[in-house]
């Protein structure tokens, strides 16, 4: 029995005993008895409740007191659209204001978030803790927007009456963007809160120079590290690893270690726990860690939630550890002046330069790909079948030529040509020539070749119209390729003839390209 | 979604659904409640679902991002390793299913949808909502360290 045969046999065995079905199932039988015999009663309750909600919103005097306590139910019983919650006086709660219902006041904080997270902080009263929610995109809780799934709520370890919201999906959620959040207050209860998505940052940078040390002599300098309540980031200067320079990349992996990717994406291990921090005479290690990134540029290191549950000051932190160095905290901190120290524990706003020059630096690694005079195709290796080759000039200008394709069909198009640009992870083409099939007649299948089309003319027309693809660079199995839309591009050595026919047809046009051909 | 609904759910993804919590969290009893958690919740949603395999990808999602929320939380370390329900004279160090649940969970759970629920690349990046060029590299990552302690990797 193969490795793939064994782990399927022994997953196969992993089932759940028939007491958990049935006890699931009986769980929800009487989650729907309960729901019915409540119905009624829950309908009377709530139309009280509104009734206050209103009064307060349209009197203004109470404008931080909001009430958006509707379920599904209660809008079909009243015939409510969407349209019609904005028009009973349903607003957009916003940071320091509170939110009521039930005999529970929730009150929206802070947002919290870096690039890959986003945390709400709600401060809550009334109910000792709310233990689970679910969130959508849009003003209203829409099932059919939800994004994650039921999130059981973290507590703030130093504040017993708030918690941190955790909203999962941060890819999917912009500035501006609003967002409710259906938070369980427990017995078939909720209450929704609806807010417009602030990507705040709160974070602690420092400029430091350590010497990391590894075993094999190889080392690392530590030159930024960031602290949020989101993770801990660190930004390493590697040109000095030996490893590298000397052998190459090496790929070496073991349970738990950490992959830190280095300069034009290669990687190197660090070892088993290698990061310790002690903060509040808690102790945190690599296990506390759930998540880890890496960053586009390769030279950051990310560590994910380490669950402080609360905004971490440095002051605080009496040890870290990174492989075989100790950073020496109290030295860290008196590096800086007290004004550099506290100016960046505060809140800002993540700057929108930042995030044009992330995306910069993605469009340059793409374009560096594409004009590496290189022919990109569609397909990985050059087989016996078609290929699809792309040829993008430094200079702005593009090809596009079918190979050795058949043509099947009258109208199909042979090549392509125009300009082409990036712009925010974006391949935007401008054809501006095309060559289609014209005329010809169908040929049946035979042994060697498929049904196709002969003596059809080749005709180039003058077009102007746009393609655009979503692009991304990336790497597997050693080999790096450009994401297209639904398909990807890979840098092909082909022979030099048909290379230069599409060279040709990108940089000199129709004319060259034929004599070539 | 009815009660007859769900019933049928219930009996027809339960392996799925258990199998999927337990790859995650290799403890029986957190298992258990996640089981309950994922049911109620397809029970509560009022989705349409498309098809059979929008069903199944949807649970999926719904019990890793559980299971991800459980792992999450500041308390959930020191746990029993799995597990009960496979005999210990399984557990055998090279035993191939005992060295994936040793990696890490993001890395273990790209191998459970690609080699066990044989999703493709493109559909496991859309269950985890992560690029297809994540996925591809979680999946080498993961066979590059399972050739490290396996012989003939997978």
């Amino acid at each position: 029995m193969n490795n793939l045969d064994m782990y399927r046999t022994t997953l196969n065995k992993i089932e759940p005993e028939e007491w958990l079905i049935e006890q699931t199932i009986n769980r929800i039988k009487r989650i729907e008895a309960q729901k019915k015999n409540r119905n009624v009663q829950d309908i009377i309750k709530k139309i009280i409740i509104t009734g206050v909600s209103v009064s307060a919103c349209t009197g203004g005097a109470f404008a931080a007191a909001k009430i958006l306590n509707l379920d599904d139910k209660f809008a079909e019983y009243f015939n409510l659209k969407n349209g019609k919650l904005e028009e009973m006086g349903i607003n957009i709660c916003e940071v320091g204001e509170t939110v009521e219902a039930n005999n529970v006041k929730v009150t929206l904080e802070q947002f919290i978030a870096d690039k890959n997270n986003i945390y709400v902080i709600l401060q809550i009263e009334g109910i000792e803790q709310i233990s689970k929610y679910q969130f959508s995109k849009g003003k209203t809780f829409e099932e059919s927007n939800l994004l994650g799934g039921t999130v059981n709520v973290t507590k703030n370890l130093n504040l017993s009456n708030s918690c941190f919201v955790n909203l999962a999906g941060v890819n999917e959620l912009n500035d501006g963007d609003y967002i409710t959040i259906r938070v369980d207050l427990g017995d078939n209860k909720h209450l929704d809160i609806t807010t417009k998505i602030e990507k705040t940052v709160t974070e602690i940078s420092k400029q430091v120079n350590y010497k990391i040390e590894r075993e094999n002599g190889d080392s690392a300098i530590l030159k930024n590290i960031k602290i949020s309540p989101l993770g801990m980031e660190l930004i390493l200067d590697i040109t000095n690893n030996k490893e590298i320079n000397e052998n190459g990349v090496k790929y070496g992996y073991s349970d738990f270690d950490r992959i830190l990717m280095l300069k034009n994406g290669e990687n190197i291990r660090l070892d088993n726990k290698d990061i310790e921090l002690n903060y509040n005479d808690l102790i945190y290690t690599d296990e506390e860690i759930v998540e880890e990134s890496e960053s586009i540029d390769g030279k950051r290191y990310m560590f994910y939630y380490i669950p402080f549950g609360d905004l971490i000051k440095l002051d605080d932190i009496s040890k870290l550890t990174l492989g075989n160095t100790q950073i020496d905290m109290e030295k860290l901190v008196a590096e800086g002046s007290d004004d550099e120290k506290y100016s960046n524990i505060s809140t800002y706003k993540k700057d929108i330069s930042d995030i044009e020059q992330e995306n910069i630096i993605k469009d340059n690694k793409i374009k560096e790909y594409l004009t590496n005079n290189q022919i990109v195709s569609t397909v990985e290796f050059v087989g016996s079948g078609y290929v699809d080759l792309y040829y993008f000039d430094k200079d702005g200008k593009f090809a596009y030529y079918k190979g050795e394709s058949l043509v099947t069909e009258e109208g199909q198009i042979i090549s392509y040509r125009g300009e082409w640009s990036i712009e925010n992870g974006k391949l935007i083409l401008k054809v501006l020539e095309e060559e289609k099939a014209v005329g010809g007649e169908i040929v049946e299948a035979d042994e060697l070749f498929d049904k196709h089309l002969e003596n059809y003319e080749e005709v180039v027309k003058q077009v102007n119209y746009t393609k655009t693809y979503n692009v991304e660079k990336n790497k597997f199995d050693s080999r790096e390729y450009i994401s297209l839309g639904e398909s990807n591009l890979y840098q092909l050595s082909i022979k030099e003839d048909m290379k230069n026919i599409v060279k040709t047809l990108a940089s000199e046009g129709y004319s060259k390209y034929r004599e070539l051909k | 979604m009815t009660i007859d609904n769900v019933e049928k759910d219930v009996k027809e993804y339960s392996k799925l659904v258990y199998r999927t919590a337990m790859s995650i969290l290799k403890n029986q009893h957190d298992t258990e409640d996640i089981f309950q958690e994922v049911f109620i919740k397809l029970y509560e949603q009022k989705k349409e679902f498309t098809s059979k395999e929008h069903k199944k990808a949807w649970l999926i999602r719904v019990t890793i991002n559980e299971c991800k929320s459980l792992l999450r939380r500041s308390w959930y370390k020191n746990r029993n390793e799995l597990d009960e329900n496979i005999q210990a004279t399984e557990k055998a160090e090279d035993n191939v299913f005992y060295v994936v649940e040793k990696l890490p969970v993001k890395y273990r759970t790209v191998i459970l949808l690609y080699y066990y629920e044989r999703y493709k690349e493109k559909e496991i990046s859309e269950i985890l909502h992560v690029s297809e060029g994540a996925v591809k590299s979680r999946l080498f990552r993961a066979r590059n360290m399972l050739k490290e302690k396996l012989e003939g990797g997978f």
